[in-house]
């Protein structure tokens, strides 16, 4: 009875500690709170300014002093309005095979844009051959930025994430290189920045976007991001404008319209794919991916792979 | 004068070096080939048959008719209006849609021959002095360019939403309608406008034209599309009119972000994964603590009992 | 077993017992050496580490396609390996089978060991190991990472409690009779053995702690094997993707530690003279274990391959031709042969589980574990479902470069060191549950 009625005071005691800590601790995050909002309503007056991104605000005018931090406040701006993505937008691609004749503009733009290696694809124009006896094709490959991304899902961190306008993005200032989104996608559309990135001193003063993954870092993921800092100024994607055969359409399927990058022509998106058998590739995967193709029929050219030789030894290397 | 010389030089070269890069430049038809004779006669239903195959299968390379904006390649598509296409036979014009010649696709097994000479018909209402029949091929609807100040507004017909654009001078407080001018009814979209109407529709005697408006066309919220006419042959300056109207299909957005997933993020996680992985953690090490207190206990016994 | 020894014999047998197993820690012949021997491995390790830091994880053969290799092999490998701590300690405890009590600190040695560097060994594995604590400051619930991290703490913070519960009595003893240790040493005997007076009271508190362990560990266990299958399963990969990997890791993860129990068994019955503790009865019940754990295992083996190349789907003969008649072919017949089957066969008789056969048969087991675990993480990664093109040569195959061997060093001597330490601190076998079982009154052991 005795060493019970300890135990019980014992516990008692513990939980007075618990209980203690927990009080001190939430008085805090109250004052905290009580401070902010403070801050918030103050008597001294608001004034008008105007953000980064065009928008004009209200601050109270102590808050205005701390112009050392502009560089990094901005940065978080970026990065903030990167992962916010563009309200009532829903972005998708039409690749249409029956086009595609290997010119490798989009590669080459998209490179460019994102600070690549030549070996390094966020767009990758592959030679395709489904079976022995079906016709070979050429299909770029950029990432399909898809509505049940496996690659978010296995992300421990959040660096990668799916944006309200669809578009799967990387934070590689987030990013701890686990590479367990590469193992999560089926397409193989991520890569990784293996040794310094190209050009890294050329970029080393840059701020952050995070809509086009520039300076991109050693040690973190990278991939196709469906040129979102594009899509935000309303112009097509780096490949989709590079194409010199309008093989790319791209626009907004909440508006059921597309824009081919070639011609600047805007159509029917859900026309465009029921005319032509539209499809996704993989799609028993269950990724419902953002990017369709078009068959590769009534072509206007013949397929001739640039080497025919490698093209041959890869097609077989399915992988 | 020397300098002139040098700049002839300079043309003729540049000029043919096209030439020079394509051997096989000069594009030669068999005689026999170039006397073949079209059977199938020059009538409307031909010519717009034959201009909707233009504008699958050829356009993307060779451009929109008399405008030149065929696609800069070496040898340059030409322009289906220009002499060099015009001066051919129909026969030759045949044999070369049909075997092709570099860029060009051969189109012997792609388009059957009947539609070859479709496009030919078409090809040949291009000519100059000639102009485009268009699906109001009515005897009138002939584009004429205009000198005057042209105004555009629009009416909308509700029982069959049908957008009736009308052309028209204002002069002296009266509105004189303009015929004759090309006129294309775009929708407002986010990159590039849509068009309603694939090619120009030219104003009749009321200098109107009409579209009809695609029902499944998404709007706003509630269903409001911001229209676009535009005057696009006809005249010089750029007129244009825009106007709501709320016959879209009502879209309401719904952001994806909103929905408890796998793929969004920690806290929008769904609500079995995050009871099982709280109530797990928080039962297992409650009971690792559990056991750490009852092993704080020994010292407690072994102290007591010493003394 | 059970009767109780009078006072004087008690005492008598109690004497035995604690020279018995506290003169290897006072014996340090060589001892430097080994040391010498783990420091060596460490400083290559840390040598190819500070290379990688300083070059990015370009250095190893991991490239685009074929992302995780030496290393996630090297950390599936290692969680394997500490799932044994449950199955001796908890599993065997449970069903109140004597015979584990002289092995059951070993196999819990090696259990907290390959946990502990199971986590090290993942963060070796990172391109940006210096934001590792995002794992906590930015956790995603849903990613299997997340998971593993947590169940892999878990795992470790239960696997020491299993361990240093039965050592309490123990660093009484060591406290009484190693008074000329240093000082350092004394302490922590007089800090483990946390007030030890063998009183019924704290007896029944360590039993009851260590039944609810017990109970407690064998889901957990479970779990982190099964996490860590989930890094695989949970991807849409042919040759990941599939629903028996969890119960298939885990009885691989029983071969392995079995075999690794039995290696650790073998050496400190030579090194520390334990003949007299680590029986040859010993060896064959652990070789009767093996034999159990590979024939469960071989099942899942066959599960695993028949079944995909009965079907022959497009994506997996990819797979499956690589490892049955490609260029994994060597390898994979050679652990299924070496690994699993041949072992199996031997070890069905019983003069190979005598001491030394049964260990040379373990080795072979223990290599045959770790090139599975490799055969399971790269092959996978080199079938995709779309070609890979345009991108070098060293791009579609991998080979582990020198800095990734060297670096998996530093792990192994990591596990080694942690081993070596605890049993030179502490008795491997704990003296008070062998004086229960020969019937020292419980009273003395102090």
């Amino acid at each position: 009875m005795e060493e019970n009625n300890n135990s019980r005071r014992d516990f008692l005691k513990k939980l007075g500690i618990v209980v203690g800590v927990g009080a001190v601790a939430t008085a805090g995050a109250v004052y905290v709170g009580y401070d902010y909002e403070k801050k918030k309503n103050p008597a001294g007056k608001m004034v008008k300014v105007l953000t980064a991104d065009g928008k004009l605000m209200e601050v109270p005018e102590e808050d205005l002093i701390q112009a050392e931090m502009e560089a990094e406040t901005q940065l978080t701006a970026l990065t903030n309005r990167g992962r916010e993505g563009i309200a009532g937008k829903s972005w998708v691609m039409v690749i249409d095979l029956s086009k595609c004749r290997n010119a490798r503009m989009c590669m080459a733009a998209c490179q460019g844009a994102h600070q690549l290696r030549p070996e390094q694809h966020h767009i990758n124009v592959l030679r395709m051959q489904d079976t022995e006896k079906t016709a070979p094709y050429f299909m770029p490959k950029p990432c399909y930025h898809c509505d049940n991304p496996p690659c978010v899902k296995v992300c421990p961190v959040d660096a990668t994430f799916k944006r309200q306008d669809g578009i799967v993005l990387i934070d590689n200032e987030r990013c701890i290189g686990c590479r367990f989104c590469i193992a999560g996608c089926p397409y193989s559309a991520r890569i990784f920045q293996w040794f310094e990135p190209r050009d890294v001193e050329k970029y080393a003063d840059k701020e952050y976007d995070i809509e086009l993954n520039v300076p991109q870092k050693k040690g973190t993921i990278s991939k196709c991001l469906f040129s979102a800092d594009r899509c935000r100024e309303g112009e097509l994607p780096y490949c989709v404008s590079a194409c010199p055969n309008g093989v790319y359409y791209f626009g907004d399927m909440n508006e059921d319209v597309v824009v081919n990058g070639t011609t600047k022509e805007a159509m029917r998106f859900s026309e465009l794919i029921r005319k032509n058998a539209g499809y996704t590739v993989h799609e028993e995967l269950g990724t419902k991916p953002r990017v369709y193709y078009l068959p590769p029929k009534n072509r206007l050219f013949d397929y001739v792979p640039e080497n025919p030789e490698q093209g041959e030894q890869n097609d077989t290397h399915h992988g | 004068m020397n300098r002139h010389i040098y700049l002839i030089f300079a043309l003729i070269f540049f000029g043919c070096l096209p030439v020079l890069t394509y051997s096989q430049a000069v594009w030669t038809v068999s005689s026999a080939d170039a006397a073949k004779k079209n059977p199938v006669p020059a009538n409307d239903k031909s010519v717009n048959s034959g201009k909707s195959l233009y504008n699958a299968q050829c356009k993307s390379c060779h451009g929109d008719p008399g405008k030149g904006n065929g696609l800069p390649l070496v040898p340059k598509p030409q322009d289906p209006t220009s002499d060099i296409i015009q001066k051919n036979s129909d026969g030759a014009l045949l044999y070369k849609i049909s075997n092709g010649r570099g860029a060009m696709p051969r189109f012997k097994d792609v388009i059957k021959d009947e539609d070859k000479w479709n496009i030919i018909n078409y090809i040949r209402s291009l000519k100059k002095g000639k102009t485009a029949s268009s699906e109001t091929s009515v005897p009138d609807a002939i584009i004429q360019s205009f000198e005057g100040k042209v105004e555009l507004a629009f009416r909308f017909v509700d029982s069959t939403k049908t957008i009736i654009v009308k052309a028209v001078n204002p002069k002296e407080g009266v509105l004189i309608p303009v015929p004759g001018l090309g006129i294309t009814v775009f929708a407002k979209r986010y990159f590039r406008d849509l068009k309603l109407n694939a090619d120009a529709l030219i104003t009749n005697a009321d200098g109107e034209v009409e579209v009809d408006f695609p029902g499944s066309l998404p709007g706003d919220s509630i269903g409001n599309v911001l229209l676009l006419a535009r005057v696009t042959e006809g005249v010089s300056d750029s007129v244009a009119v825009s106007a709501q109207i709320g016959w879209g299909k009502p879209f309401v957005y719904i952001n994806p972000r909103s929905e408890r997933s796998l793929w969004n993020s920690t806290w929008m996680a769904p609500w079995w994964l995050l009871l099982s992985y709280f109530g797990v953690v928080i039962g297992v090490w409650g009971t690792i603590f559990y056991i750490v207190l009852e092993v704080g206990k020994l010292k407690k016994i072994g102290s007591q009992q010493a003394s | 077993m059970n009767q109780t020894l009078n006072q004087e014999d008690s005492k008598n047998t109690l004497r035995k017992i604690e020279d018995d197993l506290i003169r290897p820690l006072r014996n340090h012949k060589g001892f430097e050496l080994w040391i010498l021997f783990l420091l060596l491995m460490f400083i290559i390790g840390g040598y190819a580490y500070i290379i990688q830091l300083k070059d990015g994880l370009g250095v190893t053969g991991l490239r685009d396609y074929v992302s995780w290799g030496l290393y996630i092999s090297n950390f599936v490998f290692f969680v394997a390996a500490s799932l044994i701590g449950m199955l001796i300690s908890s599993v065997l405890g449970l069903l109140k089978i004597k015979w584990i009590t002289p092995i059951s600190r070993i196999a819990e040695m090696i259990a907290l060991a390959f946990a502990m560097w199971a986590g090290l060994v993942i963060i070796i594995d990172m391109g940006r190991p210096d934001r590792f604590p995002y794992v906590l400051l930015h956790a995603r619930l849903q990613s299997p990472i997340l998971w593993d991290v947590t169940v892999v703490t878990t795992y470790v913070a239960i696997s020491t409690l299993l361990l240093v519960l039965p050592l309490i009595p123990d660093a009484s003893i060591l406290k009484r009779r190693m008074t000329d240790a240093p000082k350092w040493q004394q302490f922590i005997y007089t800090m483990v053995s946390s007030g030890w007076i063998a009183s019924p009271e704290q007896y029944a508190i360590i039993r009851k702690s260590m039944r609810i362990l017990a109970i407690l560990i064998v889901p957990v266990a479970l779990a982190i094997h099964t996490v860590t299958s989930w890094l695989f399963a949970s991807t849409l990969r042919p040759g990941w993707d599939t629903t028996i990997f969890g119960p298939y890791f885990v009885t691989g993860a029983f071969v392995a530690g079995v075999a690794a129990v039995i290696i650790g068994m073998y050496f400190f019955r030579v090194n520390y003279r334990l003949a007299n503790y680590i029986t040859d009865f010993h060896f064959n019940r652990m070789g009767q274990l093996l034999v159990l754990v590979s024939l469960v295992y071989f099942y899942f083996n066959i599960n695993e391959f028949l079944v995909p190349a009965y079907k022959m789907k497009t994506m997996d003969v990819h797979h499956l031709h690589g490892l049955f008649a490609g260029k994994h072919a060597v390898m994979f017949w050679s652990v299924q042969l070496f690994g699993l089957i041949i072992p199996l066969i031997l070890l069905i008789f019983r003069p190979f589980r005598k001491p030394l056969p049964i260990m040379v048969i373990s080795i072979f087991v223990i290599i045959g574990a770790w090139l599975k675990r490799y055969l399971i993480v790269v092959p996978a990664q080199e079938h995709t479902f779309l070609p890979i093109q345009n991108v070098p040569e060293n791009f579609m195959v991998y080979q582990p470069t020198a800095v990734e061997i060297m670096l998996t060093l530093l792990p192994i001597a990591g596990v080694l060191l942690i081993i070596t330490i605890i049993a030179k601190l502490f008795p491997v076998i704990p003296i008070w549950e062998i004086a229960h079982e020969k019937g020292v009154d419980e009273s003395i052991l102090k």
